[in-house]
């Protein structure tokens, strides 16, 4: 006995059936086809089975009947040309009225049957989506709009970066050149007046003397910035080499390279340990907080006092030292770049260097913190909290104080 | 008189958007992509040089996510007399994809009319230009500033592409 048929295409089609009612049969079975409209060759109806819209009466214009199918008339006369019978697909459509109601939605797909010399349209059902699969796609969609745009960003602040790194590179190399000529100039200028009157007993050339010592001093202090500023810029960019640093060793060499002061005195204590570490970045912090230590102490006697020791995944750095004290409103400011709170002791001084040592930090994933008693004590300390291995360094709440 | 034209451009550029401007005079700010082919059929009177012309748009507002495979893949673009390109002023991404559009309505649509409208003119500030892409100021179709949103230049882009048709016999 034969198995029953499970499905259209387990029928062996009949021999004097054509291929595109073959194909219509199967459209009807999967895509579940509610109408079938026939029509003449010149695309007017002749009749019509199943739901069709009330549009399509016979002797009307198929095209005009069914809006999806206006401007594929061509398409639908090509069909009768084809060696190999193929539908015309129009899927998944809508027409929208002027009322904003849309009609139900279709796949339209149409036939040409050489042997009737009439054309089949069938209107199939759009499998159903229900809210979740709808609201489902919606989000697919909402998310892939995300993705793009952050894909935009990312590429859009790539190219910032570059114009930023471009932008540093020229004021650090190119406005430097002008900055020099005027800083020979000016020494010119100094040197010159100091020949015609080594006495200075003209206070006219004494005047311009002074001021060409004064450009002098200023051009110096703004091409340092600039260098000081490019080296800010390029923390994180250039990747550090990571090898075992004897950091009491490093802070030895810090010491040593100091000028050497007769009345402060700078204690190194504490245990310092070797570490996995880049260490260029590590000696910049520790020689910027040092140097700064003694360099804005206010008093001719005072001690400097470096420490060193290990808590959990880093190591704590302390530079403390017993001058003015920073107030604490100045606690955060002191770490943003050209915010300096001893202008005018140190006017030389570029304003970047704390600004420095906290980018390198904490690109590093490690933190600083600082705490001072001023005005009403004396005194600053500096804690810096460094990664004993890089890149290990996620929890960075840990508080040294 | 009944000529259709496609709604072509990137996901969320306001295509939907700026049909319902025109055909029903709404805007719904919140976005609901357009899955399939919606077809809008609108009416439009006084054209033509002695504004006596009357047209029936059949406007298919086609899915963004096709992008330009909805030359290939369905009837969208088939029979089209004019076709508008839509792009996203606050997204540049968008206004490249419609240069790509553009290249290939030259290829399955020539001679037809095109016109490129750059939306969301009301989200960027006020004095802000908007710089046409190279790629796009190649072709030589009209670009008009729209939004959909406050309705600027969205009938002047139908009114356009209606007496383009026209005038041209397409």
């Amino acid at each position: 006995m034969q198995p029953m048929p499970s499905s259209v295409a387990d029928f062996k089609p009949a021999d004097q059936l054509e291929d595109p009612l073959i194909e219509a049969a199967r459209v009807l079975a999967d895509q579940r086809a509610f109408g079938a409209v026939w029509t003449d060759d010149q695309l007017r109806v002749v009749s019509s089975a199943g739901a069709v819209p009330q549009s399509v009466v016979v002797g009307a214009s198929v095209v005009d009947a069914l809006i999806p199918l206006f401007g594929l008339e061509g398409d639908m006369i090509d069909l009768r040309a084809q060696a190999k019978p193929k539908p015309l697909r129009i899927p998944n459509t809508t027409v929208v009225g002027h009322d904003g109601k849309q009609s139900r939605r279709l796949n339209i797909t149409v036939f040409w049957v050489q042997s009737r010399n009439r054309y089949l349209v069938l209107l199939g059902a759009i499998p159903s989506q229900g809210p979740p699969t709808a609201e489902l796609d919606q989000e697919i969609r909402r998310r892939r709009l995300i993705e793009q745009d952050l894909a935009a960003k990312s590429l859009e602040y790539a190219r910032i970066n570059q114009q930023l790194e471009e932008f540093a590179y020229v004021i650090s190399h190119d406005l430097n050149a002008p900055l020099r000529a005027l800083r020979y100039l000016s020494s010119d200028v100094d040197a010159a007046m100091t020949r015609i009157d080594p006495e200075m007993t003209n206070p006219d050339m004494a005047a311009v003397r002074d001021g060409a010592q004064a450009i002098a001093f200023q051009t110096r202090r703004m091409s340092r910035m600039m260098t000081d500023l490019l080296e800010y810029a390029r923390i994180g960019r250039v990747q550090e080499a990571v090898e075992p640093v004897e950091t009491g060793a490093m802070i030895a060499e810090i010491v040593a390279s100091l000028k050497p002061t007769t009345t402060l005195s700078l204690i190194v204590k504490g245990d310092w340990p070797t570490i996995d570490t880049a260490a260029a970045p590590l000696d910049l912090v520790l020689r910027n907080l040092v140097e700064n230590a003694v360099k804005h102490h206010d008093r001719p006697h005072g001690h400097v006092v470096v420490s060193a020791e290990t808590v959990g995944r880093y190591v704590a750095f302390h530079i403390e030292d017993d001058g003015r004290g920073i107030p604490v409103e100045w606690h955060a400011a002191i770490f943003e770049p050209f915010r300096k709170v001893d202008d005018a002791h140190h006017p030389d001084s570029s304003g970047i260097g704390l600004a420095l040592v906290k980018k390198t930090v904490t690109t590093l994933g490690g933190g600083i913190d600082v705490v001072s008693a001023a005005p009403e004590g004396r005194g600053t300390t500096f804690i810096v909290r460094w990664p004993l291995k890089l890149a290990v360094a996620e929890e960075l709440a840990v508080d040294f104080r | 008189m009944r000529k259709k034209v496609v709604m072509l451009g990137e996901m969320a550029v306001g295509k939907t958007s700026i049909v319902r401007r025109v055909v029903l005079d709404q805007f719904a700010g919140n976005y609901k992509g357009t899955i399939g082919h919606d077809i809008f059929v609108y009416r439009m009177g006084g054209l033509g040089p002695k504004l006596d012309q009357d047209i029936d748009l059949v406007i298919w507002d086609t899915d963004g996510g096709l992008g330009t495979s909805v030359f290939r893949q369905d009837a969208a673009v088939k029979g089209a007399a004019a076709v508008i390109i839509v792009g996203d002023v606050t997204r540049a991404r968008t206004l490249g994809t419609m240069a790509m559009l553009a290249k290939e309505c030259d290829v399955h649509l020539p001679g037809r009319h095109v016109h490129f409208l750059f939306n969301k003119i009301d989200l960027l500030a006020e004095a802000t230009d908007v710089a046409i892409p190279p790629e796009l100021a190649a072709f030589p179709h009209p670009i008009l500033k729209t939004s959909a949103k406050s309705g600027d230049n969205i009938k002047e882009a139908f009114v356009d592409a209606a007496n383009a048709i026209l005038r041209r016999g397409l």
